[in-house]
Parts: structure tokens; sequence; C-alpha cells
């Protein structure tokens, strides 16, 4: 669900909408530099698992999770609805269905990822993007920060919505990514915020913001059900309405749309030197 | 980002908005509205403060204009007086595509689709009573007026109107509606308005509204002829063509797209504005349609914009590699307006026509298009409004729009203020459009049936 709004918000950047603008809301005091006493990552890390009950809760999820959003762009009037199939172990896939704007198709899986919509068309996600898209497919990532960073670190304090905050620097691996700061609020070690800055060679670059809000027992998960994310002037709210887990989901929700799976095509055929 | 007529055209920046924001006040402000009023002023200033793309606004004391004309706006006795205050807030920017909406706007533009000559009458001068009233819905006239050397010649005449078989023809000079002198109206707006690159956009409209009339509504138009004759013409203003669009928040607007084959060699594509996902399937079968042509002419003339998206979605199905029409320049970021080459691909030579009266998104596409050299762009340069904007409704009602981004396009050229500079700059004349009807798309043609001829 986190990631489904990275493919909106830059359609929402690109719509160039009349919406009020709430990106500008920043409530991160200037952050100070991380105590000598501070918990080590690992140790909120840890306490963030169980906060949102535990390891094993992550894993009694067997198969698959579905979630369903509503989805607003804030005060231009847009809303819509947003499905996230995400199954093991790394294919997501979602689908926004927005008034007037018509399908916006975000996904990923066997080692491509891609977005697609009417207006815009479709396009396969290239270099730290996709690396970045897929490290963010991965099923239990937040049991597996190991070994999809490089490093995470304690980078310093912070106050996000009035919470006292540590500020953890997730560093990918070379070539991956630009490093993502989370901030954990200090009392229930719960994510409460998450920026980003995102470069494409097609999209631009893009500072990104998001936070995590209400988070609410869905199954045997703590999870966010309010997700707000804020860039270029845009800001995208997701409402979480429901989560299913382990629940049929047909093939044909999880492969990419007729665009994608040409870009993929040709793709495959290039690598293979086949096409042009 | 076209809002309904009206409204699209007070996108245009803080002076078009001003020209809107005169409604007068007819009772007296309650503590609570007043109280809101001042609360509006606040969001304004901060708004800006926050999210203007240059930190140090362009070298603007903004700090100074909240004490200055805050306790003015404390101060104030009517709705009206705030309105202006704001608007002179935001005026010091210099900027195009922010401005003050009156929350009256918004109803006078849903009013617009029933009937839209008290609209235009009343947003534009509180004379109610001098609009001729017609059978009701939205009406034209069927001509296309630009203001060329202070005169307001007719540049386009719709065919199979009861503007074109009442004889007009382009090039004929319009001097009066009803009683209402169209020459005392240019003179004024040219005189009274300051120099900006969307001076003419806004004389050019000013001057459209008089026709602006619903659907069945006489008008008595006194012309000048081709023989220097002045002749008198009685149009019946016919149904506003196009299909109605809504988006989100924004009143339902009407856009026209038309398709056709010039001669039959060349494929013609013209959009009112940029405005609804369909659009994009329009244009799609129009490219199947012009398979077979020598080239394709983009008619984006008096097209006051839209959702950026949709241009960037067009120009998709004119190239063979992703690339970009331009870049947003925000504070902390820099997203392009990407271009995903995409299917059916039309590989034929472009042409974009642009005028004064093109702005917004369509500048987007023509100076992109421009730059990646896709098309080559005729016509006159564009209005120099390209800001990517926004509208936030203030506690008070009103909607408050601003730029949330500097807009470079693709070869690095800011538009804001200079808009796009046509390849080949074709400037309509009286003696050119009564010798060849539209001197512009007879360029266009040409140049494409050369690069048909010389291949």
């Amino acid at each position: 669900m986190r990631r489904m709004k990275l493919a909106l918000l830059w359609l929402a950047a690109g719509l160039l909408l009349p919406t009020t603008a709430t990106w500008a809301q920043v409530d991160t005091k200037p952050k100070t530099e991380a105590p000598a006493d501070a918990p080590s990552a690992e140790k909120i890390l840890a306490k963030s698992i169980e906060a949102q009950g535990g390891e094993k809760a992550f894993k009694s999820v067997k198969k698959n999770r579905v979630t369903h959003a509503s989805l607003s762009i804030t005060a231009m009037g847009i809303s819509g609805e947003v499905v996230e199939y995400h199954q093991r172990p790394d294919i997501s896939i979602v689908l926004a269905t927005m008034e007037n704007l018509g399908e916006q198709h975000t996904g990923s899986r066997d080692g491509f990822a891609w977005d697609s919509s009417a207006m815009l068309g479709a396009r396969l996600l290239e270099g730290a993007e996709l690396k970045a898209q897929l490290r963010s497919a991965v099923f239990d990532k937040e049991l597996r920060y190991d070994e999809l960073y490089e490093t995470v670190e304690v980078t310093g304090e912070a106050t996000v919505d009035e919470m006292e905050c540590w500020e953890v620097t997730f560093t990918p691996k070379k070539g991956e990514g630009e490093p993502e700061v989370h901030y954990f609020d200090k009392e229930k070690y719960l994510l409460r915020r998450m920026v980003s800055n995102i470069k494409s060679p097609t999209m631009g670059q893009m500072r990104v913001q998001m936070d995590l809000k209400d988070w609410k027992k869905f199954g045997q998960l703590l999870m966010p059900s309010k997700i707000v994310q804020t860039a270029s002037g845009a800001e995208v709210v997701l409402k979480v309405e429901k989560v299913e887990f382990d629940v049929e989901i047909p093939e044909e929700k999880l492969v990419p749309p007729a665009a994608v799976q040409k870009l993929i095509d040709k793709k495959k055929a290039k690598d293979s030197g086949d096409g042009q | 980002m076209v809002l309904a007529s009206a409204l699209s055209r007070a996108r245009l920046g803080a002076a078009l908005a001003l020209s809107l924001a005169f409604a007068p006040s007819l009772f007296a402000q309650s503590d609570q509205e007043h109280a809101l009023d001042v609360q509006s002023f606040d969001i304004v200033w901060q708004r800006i403060h926050d999210t203007y793309w240059d930190p140090e606004l362009g070298g603007v004391d903004w700090q100074g204009a909240y004490d200055e004309l805050k306790p003015k706006v404390e101060a104030a006795e009517s709705r009206a007086e705030v309105r202006r205050l704001m608007n002179e807030l935001i005026s010091r920017l210099g900027k195009s595509h922010f401005g003050i909406l009156p929350a009256s706007t918004a109803e006078l533009v849903q009013e617009a689709s029933k009937n839209p000559s008290e609209v235009a009458v009343s947003k534009k001068d509180g004379e109610e009573s001098e609009a001729p009233k017609g059978s009701g819905g939205p009406g034209i006239s069927g001509l296309t007026i630009r203001v060329i050397d202070g005169a307001a010649l007719v540049t386009a005449v719709r065919p199979d109107t009861p503007a074109a078989a009442s004889g007009i023809r382009p090039g004929w000079q319009l001097t009066k509606v009803g009683e209402a002198s169209v020459g005392e109206r240019v003179e004024r707006l040219l005189e009274d308005l300051p120099e900006s690159s969307i001076k003419a956009l806004i004389i050019n409209r000013s001057v459209a509204a008089m026709l602006d009339r619903s659907a069945g509504t006489e008008l008595e138009l006194t012309l000048i002829d081709g023989d220097q004759e002045a002749v008198m013409r009685t149009v019946r203003t016919i149904p506003a063509p196009g299909q109605v669009e809504k988006f989100g928040n924004l009143p339902a607007m009407r856009v026209e797209f038309v398709a056709r084959r010039l001669d039959s060699e060349i494929g013609y594509v013209r959009l009112s504005d940029w405005f609804g996902l369909s659009l994009i399937g329009k244009f799609m079968t129009a490219i199947n349609d012009f398979e077979d042509t020598k080239g394709m002419i983009i008619d984006l003339r008096g097209n006051p914009g839209g959702i950026g998206g949709l241009a960037a979605g067009f120009a998709g199905f004119l190239v063979e590699e992703p690339t970009s029409l331009g870049t947003m320049i925000t504070r902390d970021s820099r997203p392009n307006f990407p271009i995903l080459s995409r299917e059916p691909k039309f590989r034929g030579p472009i042409a974009v026509l642009v005028d004064g009266n093109s702005a917004s998104t369509s500048e987007f596409f023509a100076g992109g298009m421009k730059d990646i050299g896709r098309a080559r762009i005729f016509g006159t340069t564009t209005a120099g409004a390209a800001l990517p904007s926004m509208i936030e409704k203030l506690p008070n009602g009103d909607g408050f729009q601003y730029a949330i981004a500097n807009y470079v396009s693709a070869g690095g050229d800011e538009l804001e203020g200079i808009g796009v500079i046509p390849d080949e700059v074709v400037v309509p004349t009286r003696e050119t459009l009564l010798e060849e009807g539209d001197p512009v798309l007879a360029a266009a043609s040409r140049w494409i049936l050369e690069q048909s001829s010389s291949k």
C-alpha cells in the first residue's frame, strides 16, 4: 500500500490540477543529532515490528494481502478507489480507478516494475527507481531490511505530528536509490513518516513525504489506515477500508496490462540480442 | 485545470482575476464573515510564503507586504475590499496563475451553462441589463475575433453557421455589437491594462465576451467589409459545440475536438481546451484516420490550457522514444512532463498553430514539441502564462489560485512572461486574412506539403 502512491504522485504532479496544497505543512521540527545513548536502529526496528504484532503476525500471512482503499487528491475533488494485490514473495499490483482520470495500473513482478495510465501511457521503470520499487514490493520487507539495505542507522531525533521520533536512515545498496529517512515515534515505535527522494530518467526528481496515520489492527497486524503522501504540491490521501489476507486472487489480476507486457517483451528481446 | 469558460480565463493570472473580483457587496459583513476574510488573507500570504518555488520570492519583501496590507484587511468593510487587498498582495509577485476567484464566480460559471450572456456581462461590467437574451443554453457567434493593430478583426468564421451564411469573411473588422462600440472597449483596455505577455489575451477575451450570448440570441453586428464599407449583419448565435467535461471540483465545461482532412492530404486537429480524458481516445482515432496523410496540423490557437498530463499524453503518440515536454521546478522537486512513447504512432511532419490566446498547457505542448524537434510551430507568440497552478478554497469561500512551480521547457527555456516563439511567425493582417482566409493555416499547410515533396 505504501508504494502504490508513488506512481499516483507522478500522475498527480503531472496533472497540474487545482488542489489544496498541504505539502508545506511540515511539522517536523529541525532535526537534532542522535544522542550518544540513542537506541540502535536494530533495536528500534525490532520494537516497531513488535508494536505491529510481532514477527509471528507478519508470517501468519501465508500467501497474500489484498488492500482496498479510497483515494483522494486533496481538495482537487478527485476521488477514486485503489486495490493493491500483494503476493509473496514480491508481486505487487496496484489498480487505482479515479473519476474522470481512468485507470492507473502500477506493478512489479519477475524483476520488472511499471506504471500505466490512460492519460500518459505505459512505461517500465529503470535503474534506481526500478530497484526501489522492487525493494518496496518485497513481502514482509520490514523483517528483511538488513538484506535490502546497505546500512540502517539512527541519524537523529525529530518531532512529527507532535510526537517525538527517532530518525532512522535507510541507505540502499550502491546504485539502488537515495537514502530513505523514516521517523519512528519514541513511545510506540510505530512508523510515522517516510521521506525519500526519487529520481527517474523519464519522470524527473521528486521529494516524497509520506505520513502514516491512524494505525489500526487488520487481521493480526497493526497497520496505518490513513496514508498522506505529498510531493510537488500534490497531495494524495489513501484511507484503507478493508484488508483481506490469504484470498484467492485470479491470475489475471496479477499480470501487467497489455501495453506494459509489450514493453516487457521488447525489453526481453533487446536484452537477449533479438530486438532492435 | 481549465475551468469552465469564465473561470478558465481567470486562471490566466491575477490581472484577469482582478476583473472578476468586483462583484459589489450588497450586505454588511458580520464579525464572523470578517474573521473569515482575515483568516483567508493570512492563508494566502502563508501559502505563497511556504510554496512559491523561489524561497526568495523573486526578491519581493513578502513580510513587508504582509505588515503593510494586514492592517488594511483588518480595517476593510467589505469582502470585495479584502479581495482587492489579497489580489494586491499576490500581484506583487508579478506572475500569472495567481489570483483570487470570488466565491460567486463558480456560481456564475455554472449559470453560464444556462445563460452565458448574463454571466459574460455581469462578470465584466456589472451591467446585466445590456445583454440580449437568447432562448437559453450556451451559445457562440461562430466568429473568432482577434485584436490586431488595435482593430478587432474576424480571423475565422465557423462554417455552416448563421455567421457564415450572413457573408461575414475573415479580415472584416468588427466595430459594434448592438450599440456597444468594440473600438472603444479595445482602446480603453489597451490604455488601462499594464504591459504584459497576457495583455493581448485579455483584450481578445474581452471582445469575445461581447459575442458570448445564449443560443438563439440575435446579435446586431456592425463591421467593415473587404471593400472598406460599413455593413450590418444580424447573426443568430448557435448552441455551443463540444462535449461537456467534468473534473473534480471544477465546474463542468464544454470541450470541442475537431479532426478532419484538409484537401485529403493533411490531417487537421483542433481542440478548444486540454480537458477530459476522452480527448486521448479521440486523438488516437484521428491518428489512425490520418495514417496516409502527408502531415498533421494541431491547432491550439485560442486554447487556454488545461490538464498538463493530457499534453504529455498526446505527445506520446508522436515520438519514437520516451522524452519530456519540460520540467516543473518546485522548491524540492523537479518532476518532468514525461512523454511515454505509445501506440498508435503518427510519424509524419507535424505543425502546431498557436497565437496569443494559446496559454498554459498549450504552451507546454507547443514549447516542448518545438524543443524536442518534433513539430514546427506557426503563428504568433503564445501568452506566456505557463505556471502549473492549483486552486484552494479559502475559509471565506473564495477560490485562491496559486502557482506551485515554475515551468521550464525541454530546451531549458522558461515560458512564463515570454511564451513560445513560433519557428515561423505568421501575424495575420487584414490584408492576408482577406486574401488567404487563414494565413497561419496556409503557411503550415505549405510547409507540410514541402516536406512531402522534398522526400
